[in-house]
């Protein structure tokens, strides 16, 4: 039983994040119906919002019981989310001052980055191969290539 | 300029996010790790909406809260719960770039449903990105 989920495991990881992949490209076509009629600072917050409402009575069980968590552990995770808050900003600004054809594959370079980062950063938590990195950056190129194929 | 400048301060913002939603996810659930991540991106966020966008908070259409609530579901309990147990399951390094295909999705259901056109370059990116997930997967 244990290697069928060992050998699950990985599946089933990459199932999230196709999974996840979905979920943000729905959000940004549901998105682009907001941004018209609305600042996009105020439709970030109240998505945040009910996004949060819906997450918390998920997982309410887990946020009643205590777990013995170091306590920075919890602090990396807010600052994570401050870090995307933060990007999704940046994003906006980005947007006001030049095209999407420019800034989306700039963006897109994100997984390059985190990739570099971990090797700086987290190399006992991450290994990275060369295969990886060839890896992601012809997906980086595939996603510039799809954002400049749509019409602006 | 600057918009090139801000984007890759996006791109750098995200990137040191996912390290340490990487760090963090040690020692907590993806399910309590993304409600925290969503509470302190929500007090940041709320808080310049407040003091920047005040009038227009008051002025907003009664219809536009169910693109809100749709919006909210698809990124947040779908994307980053999702995201965070990937991380935590494939690490940065095999996650990120996957979930970095997000537009491929965007532009499949804006052919689907809005009647959006096939291109070349479309085409071409996704051949490129179905490469770049299989390197990605078969790397040991």
């Amino acid at each position: 039983m244990k290697t069928v989920s060992r050998m699950r495991a990985p599946f089933l990881g990459y199932g999230y994040a196709i999974g996840a992949a979905m979920g943000y490209g729905g959000a940004q076509v549901v998105g682009k119906q907001i941004v018209g009629e609305v600042p996009p600072l105020v439709g970030a917050g109240f998505a945040l919002l009910f996004g949060t409402l819906f997450m918390a009575t998920l997982s309410v069980s887990d946020l009643i019981h205590p777990t013995d968590a170091p306590r920075w552990a919890y602090f990396t995770l807010a600052m994570a989310g401050i870090c995307s808050s933060s990007g999704l900003l940046l994003l906006f600004l980005a947007l006001e001052r030049a095209p999407v054809v420019v800034v989306a594959p700039i963006t897109g370079i994100s997984p390059l980055l985190s990739i570099l980062l971990a090797q700086l950063f987290i190399r006992d938590l991450e290994k990275v191969s060369l295969r990886m990195i060839v890896g992601a950056m012809l997906v980086v190129m595939g996603v510039a290539l799809v954002v400049i194929s749509r019409p602006a | 300029m600057i918009g090139i400048l801000l984007a890759f301060c996006a791109a750098v913002a995200w990137a040191i996010g996912a390290i340490l939603v990487r760090i963090g996810l040690q020692h907590l659930r993806s399910t309590t790790g993304t409600v925290i991540s969503l509470i302190s991106g929500l007090i940041m966020v709320m808080t310049l909406a407040v003091i920047f966008h005040w009038d227009s908070i008051w002025e907003l259409p009664s219809g536009i809260f169910l693109w809100f609530f749709l919006s909210g579901l698809l990124t947040f309990p779908l994307g980053r719960f999702l995201n965070y147990s990937a991380v935590q399951r494939l690490g940065v390094g095999r996650a990120m770039p996957i979930m970095g295909i997000a537009p491929l999705f965007a532009t499949l259901y804006a052919i689907l449903l809005l009647g959006e056109v096939v291109t070349v370059p479309l085409i071409l990116g996704t051949i490129a990105i179905t490469g770049g997930i299989a390197m990605i997967v078969s790397a040991r």
